[in-house]
């Protein structure tokens, strides 16, 4: 009789101990498979974002091409938000330098870009040359011509000698953006060539595409109303 | 000072949504707009975290996702939360009470927000607007910046 109860008792121990493993490791494999959903998740997340700039860049590296415009050029796309602020939501370079945000937040009356946003449209294409560390007649031009602040001029990484800035309105005739195209070089580009390239058709396309993605574009006023 | 593991535990234990729950992207979210509260309304930020400005975005190192990724993946299991969570914050490191309200501001916040909405307001600071992708971005000067442009945005 004591042998059949040490067999039982030792059956039911190897069985609990094989049941105990298999719990083991298919929970340890669904934490592997959790694991790797959570990784994912992330990447797809980077994905998604990444689309959706894509969108905006794409449009403004087609007139980059368009205007055979090189290393010593750019386009950036300003949204005005708040009470008089625009905000740059995109910006298409050869050169990775020029390419970088900046200052990115900016006052609708200062510039070259403010004065677009003010009275349509504005061109400059001979400010002056900057030698050496001379930028006096440059900063002078700056502040005096287009209110920009000297601090802001001297911090500026793309030192633009042509600038071409358009406003863009919305379908009811409401302005809500300005693109800007810029070189280093003096008589970087024509008036002409721009406005053959901004044609009302494509400023009209340009403000759709603009009304479309309104609801996906940063908003820093929208950040601050929310205490951010 | 609070550490990020007692941090990213008081945020887990603390945060509940059904509809939008916790996934490392959302936290990585919270975290950052955690540290930019902090930057505006203390000068200083919390998580310790260097974070870095790419693509618009806010990014962490991979040490810093590989703790994230482990504190969503024990919240899933139901591991390590509740009353180690109370525990932790009896400690020193946990989350003060001037830190608490930081946090608890965005974790309101962020449980009412579907992922979209939640990306685009962390893609409307000051700091995912301004700032050069390579650079590691100092928060608490951002945020002295940022009070002397906001003017523009009332």
């Amino acid at each position: 009789m004591q042998p059949t109860w040490y067999l039982a008792v030792f059956t039911l121990s190897i069985l609990l101990s094989i049941v105990g493993a298999i719990s083991l490791a298919r929970r340890s494999k669904g934490n592997a498979s959790l694991r790797e959903q959570l990784q994912r998740s992330v990447e797809a997340y980077d994905a998604i974002s990444q689309s959706q700039r894509n969108i905006l860049t794409y449009e403004l590296s087609v007139m980059s091409q368009i205007l055979k415009f090189g290393s010593t050029e750019r386009i950036s796309l300003y949204k005005h938000d708040g009470k008089a602020a625009l905000v740059m939501i995109g910006r298409y370079a050869k050169n990775p330098l020029f390419g970088r945000p900046g200052r990115g937040l900016l006052e609708e009356t200062e510039g070259v870009v403010g004065n677009a946003f003010q009275n349509d449209y504005a061109f400059v294409d001979d400010l002056p040359e900057i030698n050496g560390d001379d930028d006096f007649a440059y900063l002078g031009s700056c502040c005096l011509k287009w209110r920009m602040k000297e601090k802001e001029v001297r911090a500026l990484i793309m030192k633009s000698r042509t600038l071409g800035a358009y406003a863009i309105n919305d379908s009811h005739e409401k302005r809500i953006a300005v693109i800007v195209f810029e070189s280093t070089n003096k008589s970087g580009f024509t008036e002409e060539a721009l406005r053959n390239l901004l044609t009302e058709s494509q400023m009209t396309r340009l403000s759709l595409l603009l009304e479309e993605i309104q609801a996906t574009t940063p908003s820093p006023s929208l950040a601050l109303q929310r205490g951010f | 000072m609070c550490t990020l593991t007692h941090l990213l535990t008081y945020i887990i234990d603390t945060y509940s949504s059904e509809k939008y729950p916790v996934s490392p992207p959302r936290l990585i979210n919270i975290l950052y707009l955690t540290d930019w509260k902090a930057a505006i309304s203390m000068h200083k930020t919390i998580s310790g975290i260097q974070w870095k400005i790419i693509d618009s975005e806010p990014k962490v190192d991979d040490s810093t996702l590989k703790e994230i990724i482990d504190s969503v993946d024990r919240k899933g299991r139901k591991l390590g939360f509740g009353l180690i969570g109370k525990l932790q914050r009896l400690s020193t490191y946990a989350p003060s009470k001037i830190e608490r309200t930081s946090i608890d501001f965005v974790t309101d916040f962020a449980k009412n927000q579907s992922d979209e909405a939640l990306s685009l307001m962390v893609k409307s600071t000051y700091p995912t607007i301004t700032q050069d992708e390579s650079d590691i971005v100092n928060l608490a000067d951002l945020a002295e910046k940022y009070g002397r442009v906001k003017s523009l945005l009332t």
